[in-house]
């Protein structure tokens, strides 16, 4: 879609406007908390100026994303899907958002997600669950055991994964190009699978987490949810990098660099963890698994099994350090401050 | 984000202060529930601070008379980043507490010491010194009143030879003066609390400074369990000197403590014993000298200026300038006698132009400051001394001729 608004054939307040309409009539998904209209119409305008003097400011000018409701943007409400902080007008922009911004990227709005991405199923936010896109496709109707009542078309529908579930809802139901998730504990890639797209979490320290309400700081990562992994590799490239503003991120410059279009996979080594094939885990998912490594096995790639002794522990570490962060966090919602 | 201004505030005191400057040292979160404290949570260094283990040498005297000056040591435990809470403000007529937050999160530092200290007076001598230290550094004006310097004072009572007693702390202290008040009533509250049965609660309590006295603070039941945890957000504090910098770091990024070390100041102990060698003034001057803020720098201006010995010199300003500012409560640099002035006055008296009693006078005509120079004063007032020696006999022989009743007397015996 770059090349296209960059060859015009589509602008983008086109596109803008495009995507809030789509916004509007899936709205029965909730995946929008803010709908952001008009400084998006606006910044559609802006970058139209600057494709018509040739001068975009990159692959993402006038490209529309969302951003999950935990980033703080300027002038608009943020919430977490939290009463506490209803009313909440940021007063500055995030980095991560900030860089998009920079890039010329138009934002359409802020996304649905778990009360202050704390869940895995973006059901317990304030302003109710969001809804999978994919709970309205041909397959899943058919494989649903018709009742034939209509008002259970109302209540037959599937969870997106959380807690960055709006912003995957977003990206599934076409009404953007790419949203902005975070990731504490999986918070980016589950919605990511949930919802068929591309979900990317970073390596803690690689993006700034200035402006993202802190869950818990020391894994809390900005993540990235596209509907195809070059996409997403564009996106790191114009987030990824030191913030002074952020102490916890690496101080090495970052690169962006571009996925190579993989041919051979005969020099590439694949591991499968022993210690992920969990107990409880299902038949299904199993053979999906097994079929992806036979997939690189065939094209000449070496799959070996690898172990990784300390899986178990990990989810008990991750219960630990996450309640006391959490707490920790939390203590300043005292409803005095902030909304 | 880490303020850098505040790591290299607390390296020079540090290094100030006789410490030993921890290369590595970490940050957490102290969690406590209150109003001034927004983020439920401050951020300080629990388990390993900035520095440790230095000492300070502070001196005062036995008697008023400033002639018995006792020196001691008094050791620091450690110095530590903190961040500030906001201030309370207590509304007891209208049964209301404000907060103002606009000190929130301001870095502070906190200097530890141990309880080598025995008095009030001790107590007050070791935190002037630490002031002067501190203004000397930069790290801070230290003006107890504006709360740029809080003292919180732990007294405990002991038999010789027996363990320390059970201490309370004691806040609320806005002055020097105060604190000296504070630490000997609480002394002696405890030894009558003690010598009557009674025993000491490990509590916190407030110096009601009109009273003098101590009183419990409310809500500070028991031991608070702080839930201490490090801080995800700051990575440990890495600190090098010369011989641990790596060669590729930029000088920018890092705090470097032999650098600090080269750029320290002239500390108190230093600039007095300078002005004792130099001046040849006693060392209780040089306390004086160093206690009242610009006076030192007032007497190297009037010496400069003057060939009268600094030892003269002095006289004139620790007891005369010195009483006159303190009678009006004005500061060195609010007198309206400049060094130029008493440099000038002090220059007559030395060529015997006026004695030193008219040489009083002069100068309480300066302090009226309207702008006269002392040579102008003399002339007016016609407090030259007179160096004629015909002149004096003449006058002497007119005060004779005029009281011939009395010469007969004295002349009969």
């Amino acid at each position: 879609v770059s090349a296209a608004l960059k060859e015009g054939r589509v602008t983008p307040t086109e596109l803008c406007q495009r995507c809030l309409s789509l916004v509007k009539s899936t709205k029965f998904l909730n995946a929008y908390v803010t709908v952001a209209e008009e400084t998006a119409l606006k910044q559609a305008e802006e970058s139209e100026k600057r494709y018509r003097r040739g001068q975009p400011l990159g692959v993402l000018d006038g490209i529309p994303v969302a951003v999950k409701d935990n980033f703080n943007i300027a002038g608009i409400e943020t919430t977490c899907a939290s009463n506490m902080l209803k009313g909440y007008i940021s007063p500055y922009n995030a980095t991560v958002v900030q860089k998009l911004l920079d890039q010329g990227a138009v934002l359409l709005g802020k996304t649905n997600l778990d009360e202050f991405a704390m869940g895995s199923g973006s059901t317990d936010g304030v302003f109710g669950p969001v809804r999978n896109p994919w709970s309205y496709s041909r397959q899943y109707k058919e494989k649903s055991v018709p009742e034939s009542h209509s008002e259970d078309e109302e209540c037959n529908w599937v969870i997106t994964g959380g807690s960055s579930g709006g912003s995957a809802a977003a990206v599934a139901s076409f009404t953007c190009f790419a949203a902005l998730g975070s990731d504490t504990g999986g918070s980016t890639r589950n919605p990511a699978a949930h919802c068929g797209v591309v979900g990317l979490k970073p390596t803690y320290g690689l993006i700034s987490r200035h402006g993202l309400i802190p869950l818990v700081n020391s894994m809390d990562v900005p993540g990235i949810l596209t509907r195809c992994v070059d996409d997403a590799a564009v996106v790191l490239g114009s987030l990824a990098g030191h913030d002074p503003k952020d102490s916890t991120t690496i101080q090495d410059n970052f690169e962006p660099f571009e996925l190579p279009s993989l041919t051979d996979v005969s020099k590439l080594s694949i591991g499968i963890p022993k210690e992920y094939h969990a107990p409880g885990l299902s038949s299904e998912i199993l053979a999906l698994w097994s079929k992806a490594a036979d997939l690189f096995k065939n094209a000449g790639a070496k799959v070996t099994e690898v172990s990784l002794p300390h899986t178990r522990y990990s989810i008990v570490c991750y219960h630990v350090l996450c309640t006391a962060e959490v707490a920790s966090n939390m203590a300043r919602f005292d409803g005095l401050e902030y909304g | 984000v880490l303020n850098r201004r505040c790591v290299e505030a607390a390296v020079m005191t540090g290094l100030a202060l006789n410490c030993s400057i921890n290369k590595k040292s970490l940050f957490d979160r102290k969690h406590y529930f209150y109003a001034d404290l927004p983020a439920g949570y401050q951020i300080t260094q629990q388990r390993v601070p900035i520095a440790v283990n230095g000492s300070l040498s502070y001196s005062f005297c036995t008697d008023n008379k400033m002639s018995q000056m006792v020196t001691k040591t008094v050791r620091i435990k450690q110095i530590q980043l903190e961040q500030d809470s906001g201030k309370s403000l207590h509304d007891d007529t209208r049964s209301q507490t404000l907060v103002d937050l606009n000190r929130a999160g301001v870095g502070l530092m906190e200097v530890v010491m141990e309880p080598d200290m025995c008095c009030g007076e001790e107590a007050a001598a070791a935190v002037r010194e630490l002031q002067l230290i501190l203004q000397t550094l930069g790290s801070s004006q230290a003006v107890m009143a504006e709360g740029q310097l809080r003292v919180d004072a732990n007294v405990s009572v002991h038999h010789p030879g027996e363990p320390y007693g059970v201490r309370t702390e004691v806040k609320n202290i806005n002055s020097i003066r105060f604190l000296a008040k504070a630490v000997d009533y609480e002394i002696q509250r405890q030894i009558e609390e003690l010598e009557s049965g009674g025993t000491v609660l490990n509590e916190t309590r407030a110096f009601d400074s009109k009273l003098g006295c101590t009183v419990p603070m409310r809500d500070k039941e028991g031991k608070q369990d702080y839930r201490f945890m490090p801080e995800p957000n700051l990575p440990p504090l890495i600190l090098y000197d010369a011989k641990s910098l790596p060669a590729n770091m930029d000088h920018q990024q890092v705090v470097n403590i032999d650098w600090i070390h080269e750029r320290l100041p002239d500390l108190p102990s230093v600039k007095r014993a300078k002005l004792v060698e130099r001046y040849g003034i006693l060392p209780e001057h040089s306390f004086t000298l160093l206690n009242e803020d610009g006076l030192a720098e007032f007497f190297e201006s009037v010496v400069k200026q003057t060939p009268m010995k600094p030892k003269k010199v002095i006289g004139w300003i620790l007891n005369d300038l010195l009483s006159y500012l303190k009678q009006h409560s004005l500061t060195v640099k609010e007198s309206p006698v400049s060094s130029f002035l008493l440099a000038d006055l002090l220059n007559l008296l030395e060529k015997k132009e006026i004695s030193s009693t008219a040489a009083k006078q002069v100068l309480a005509e300066l302090w009226k400051g309207e702008g006269k120079t002392p040579l102008e004063i003399v002339k007016e007032k016609k407090l030259e001394l007179i160096q004629d020696q015909k002149e004096l006999e003449q006058i002497c022989q007119a005060v004779i001729d005029g009281q011939e009743n009395e010469v007969i007397m004295m002349v009969l015996g």
